[in-house]
């Protein structure tokens, strides 16, 4: 039963409309095309839009909706940084190489600090790669409404997207290094074992903490640009508190032990080492106190997407 | 009006004033708080139907962006809420979303993507948008190396291409050249007939007038008029004009005249007078109508020297239509008294209009005072000259006759217009 009650001829295509003034479209999905002129959803949602106030959750469903903005924006990010650079993949790939190089030299080989009986350049680079993706997607994701100002003040999406997706684009990066562990693990000889599964969850739980990191300051960014200052001494702390250069066994045997269950609940340490648990066979096999640090995470990017959608209400203003 | 589609209630915006270098922490230790606020935008509430085109229309800052920047969610309003029913599609900017670095063809799609259209749609349409943004050939050039009107029609392109629900459309359509403009509007007014909601900022106030349906008019944040857009605009056109207030057909030129208060020769004021001499608000198209500009001379006892006036009647748009000048008002002028310029008829149609003066002191400009005094002309009711000509055909009156020629010869009946004789009489 359907009546006409407005209808419109673009393209020689009849535009129709219910009695209840919902568009209807034939074909199924998000959307369809009623003519070529006019996109129609389904149901026409209704959209409040009302004063700032209030703390509320994340709606996935909206989150979802706008999934393809986070594709394209990973991709934006991707291409834009190496466009007009001569080097292309290198870039991807060089800052933990060079970290590797250097940690190897210095404290492999000068130092000469225990890796556990693992080859150092190997030992200190699997760890590295867990590292530079959390490194990269905290400094990002907190930088990224400064940088993306000119669009977000333009275009409604969900802020939560932007440090979503530059925390995914340091994955990009990883996948390209994870590569050349790959190739560095056959030189050294080491198999991939079934162990290999825990990997996925370890880079979730790094991708969930960066991405609750940038929740928290990314907001402050917007207001004070000290903020990302503060971030790259927190990270560079940060990379000294964990066992990235040296084996979690040279400080563990020398910190008291309140130090030392910090040092162990430092969610980057249970990744670090479930790193080279899962490829080296040496470091420490996620346990309690990992899980512990889970949680932590977890609890974190709760509260920190409860923060940052607060401050997302009036954060185009702010930046 | 139909379906509603958007319906606001008491919309408000407000944005702080001054630098923003008053959050510093050593701001902070000194005074707190102490922020100036200022309203953008103040108890807005309005109704728009589907498929319905609204023009939106104000002076810079009278909270238009404002306002489609709240109801496209890209900024939350400080009081009040508004409802919408649909999809939002924003084109504010000229490449609002685009990115410099991208190519063309990146840019189209980042851009379709980033108002929620999905990526196979955008495939389907991409030859569409290719081909109306007219810039094909450097569709796979970086954005960057495109010039501002590549860009906004690119910009234009997608977004009256992948159309949305509902347009909020900022004055973007301002870029392009005649021709581009002209697309785009043809393209507007379609979608709008499709079945979706446009709202369009816009300072081109004819085209308003003849496309939108409706015209909403803000002013310092406040919405003064809603309406069908002819007569909302006429209105506003109107207030533009006389936004100095005076309409008695009189105005003080004591505290405008910009030249130095030395100087011989004073002018005082400038009022409207009707062929009797008698002052009045408006002046009759047609009809005889005369400025009289008051003067006092300075130093005491009789003044002499060369003093010439003119004066410059402006159209809307400050389009200059013409001028009168004095060569030489003679050489003797008492202490105080008018210099009366007279048209026998004044050859304008109804509508508003100023005029600037000038006065010259023995060759040398002692006064320059622009938009001196806005008038408004009104026609003749008792003027049987057959229709006023239709808007946009100019702003002169033109004496005019028209006949038929032929070998009996023979005048045309009924359009004979014989304006001067009885304009004179």
């Amino acid at each position: 039963m359907t009546a006409i009650i407005r209808g419109g001829v673009v393209d020689g295509i009849e535009c129709r409309r219910d009695v209840d003034g919902i568009p209807r479209a034939d074909s199924a999905g998000d959307y369809s095309v009623v003519n070529a002129a006019t996109v129609v959803s389904k149901r026409a949602p209704k959209t409040l839009v009302c004063p700032a106030g209030g703390l509320m959750l994340p709606s996935l469903p909206e989150l979802w909706r706008y999934r393809s903005v986070l594709f394209v924006l990973i991709w934006l990010n991707v291409t834009y940084r190496y466009r007009q650079t001569f080097l292309v993949p290198l870039w991807f790939v060089l800052s933990p190489l060079v970290r590797m190089v250097a940690i190897s030299l210095l404290l492999g080989g000068i130092a000469r600090l225990p890796s556990d009986g693992v080859p150092y350049p190997i030992f200190t680079y699997a760890a590295l790669l867990p590292w530079e993706l959390f490194a990269s997607g905290v400094s990002r994701s907190t930088k990224c409404f400064v940088s993306y100002h000119h669009i977000i003040s333009k275009v409604y999406f969900p802020r939560m997207l932007l440090p979503t997706a530059e925390v995914c684009t340091a994955l990009v990066d990883f996948a390209l290094s994870f590569g050349i562990l790959h190739g560095m693990m056959a030189f050294y000889g080491f198999a991939f074992t079934p162990r290999l599964l825990i990997v996925p969850v370890l880079l979730v739980l790094t991708l969930a903490l960066a991405l609750g990191i940038g929740l928290w300051l990314g907001g402050a960014q917007a207001r004070f640009r000290d903020v990302s200052n503060f971030v790259s001494y927190l990270v560079q702390f940060w990379f000294f508190g964990t066992p990235l250069a040296y084996a979690a066994g040279v400080l563990t045997d020398r910190l008291p032990t309140t130090l030392k269950t910090l040092f162990l609940l430092n969610p980057m340490n249970g990744v670090v080492e479930g790193f080279r648990w899962a490829l080296l066979d040496t470091g420490r096999p996620p346990d309690a106190l990992f899980a512990m640090s889970a949680g932590l995470v977890v609890l974190m990017l709760f509260l920190g997407s409860i923060v940052f959608l607060r401050t997302e209400q009036s954060i185009v203003d702010l930046v | 009006m139909g379906e509603l589609v958007i319906s606001a209630h008491g919309l408000g915006k407000q944005f702080r004033k001054g630098a923003e270098n008053q959050g510093r922490l050593i701001e902070l230790l000194r005074r707190r708080g102490g922020y100036e606020y200022f309203w953008a935008l103040r108890a807005v509430s309005f109704e728009v139907g589907r498929g319905e085109l609204l023009g939106i229309i104000g002076r810079n800052g009278a909270g238009k962006s404002t306002l489609l920047r709240i109801l496209s969610r890209i900024t939350r309003p400080d009081e009040g809420f508004a409802e919408i029913y649909g999809r939002v599609g924003t084109l504010l900017d000229v490449g609002a979303g685009f990115h410099p670095e991208l190519t063309g063809r990146e840019n189209v799609y980042l851009n379709g993507s980033l108002i929620g259209i999905p990526r196979p749609e955008i495939n389907r349409r991409f030859d569409a948008i290719n081909d109306y943004s007219g810039v094909e050939e450097f569709i796979d050039t970086p954005l960057k190396r495109y010039s501002s009107g590549m860009q906004a029609r690119l910009g234009v392109a997608v977004a009256v291409n992948l159309p949305q629900e509902i347009m909020l459309v900022d004055e973007v359509l301002t870029v392009g050249d005649a021709a581009f403009r002209e697309k785009c509007l043809n393209r507007i007014t379609e979608i709008a007939a499709a079945g979706c909601t446009v709202l369009f900022v816009g300072h081109n106030l004819e085209m308003i007038a003849s496309i939108c349906d409706r015209a909403l008019w803000l002013d310092k944040g406040e919405l003064l008029a809603l309406g069908p857009a002819p007569e909302v605009v006429q209105r506003y056109q109107d207030k533009m004009l006389t936004e100095d207030g005076e309409q008695q057909g009189f105005c003080n030129l004591a505290e405008r005249s910009n030249s130095d208060l030395q100087s011989a020769i004073q002018l005082t004021y400038v009022r409207l007078l009707d062929s009797v001499g008698s002052q009045v608000p408006y002046f009759d198209s047609g009809r005889c109508a005369k400025v009289a500009v008051g003067f006092e001379t300075r130093g005491g006892g009789r003044f002499s020297g060369d003093v010439s006036v003119g004066l410059t009647i402006f159209g809307q748009g400050r389009v200059a239509l013409g001028h009168c000048e004095t060569t030489c008002m003679g050489t003797e002028l008492p202490d105080e008294g008018e210099f009366v310029c007279e048209l026998d008829r004044l050859p304008l149609i109804p509508g508003m209009y100023s005029l600037s003066l000038r006065c010259t002191l023995d060759q040398g400009l002692i006064h320059n005072i622009p938009s001196a005094i806005h008038f408004r002309v009104v026609g003749s009711h008792n003027d049987s000259t057959g229709a006023p000509p239709p808007l946009g055909s100019g702003s002169v009156l033109l004496d005019y006759r028209w006949f038929v020629d032929g070998p009996e010869g023979g005048t045309l009946r009924g359009r004979q217009l014989e304006r001067s004789a009885r304009a004179r009489s």
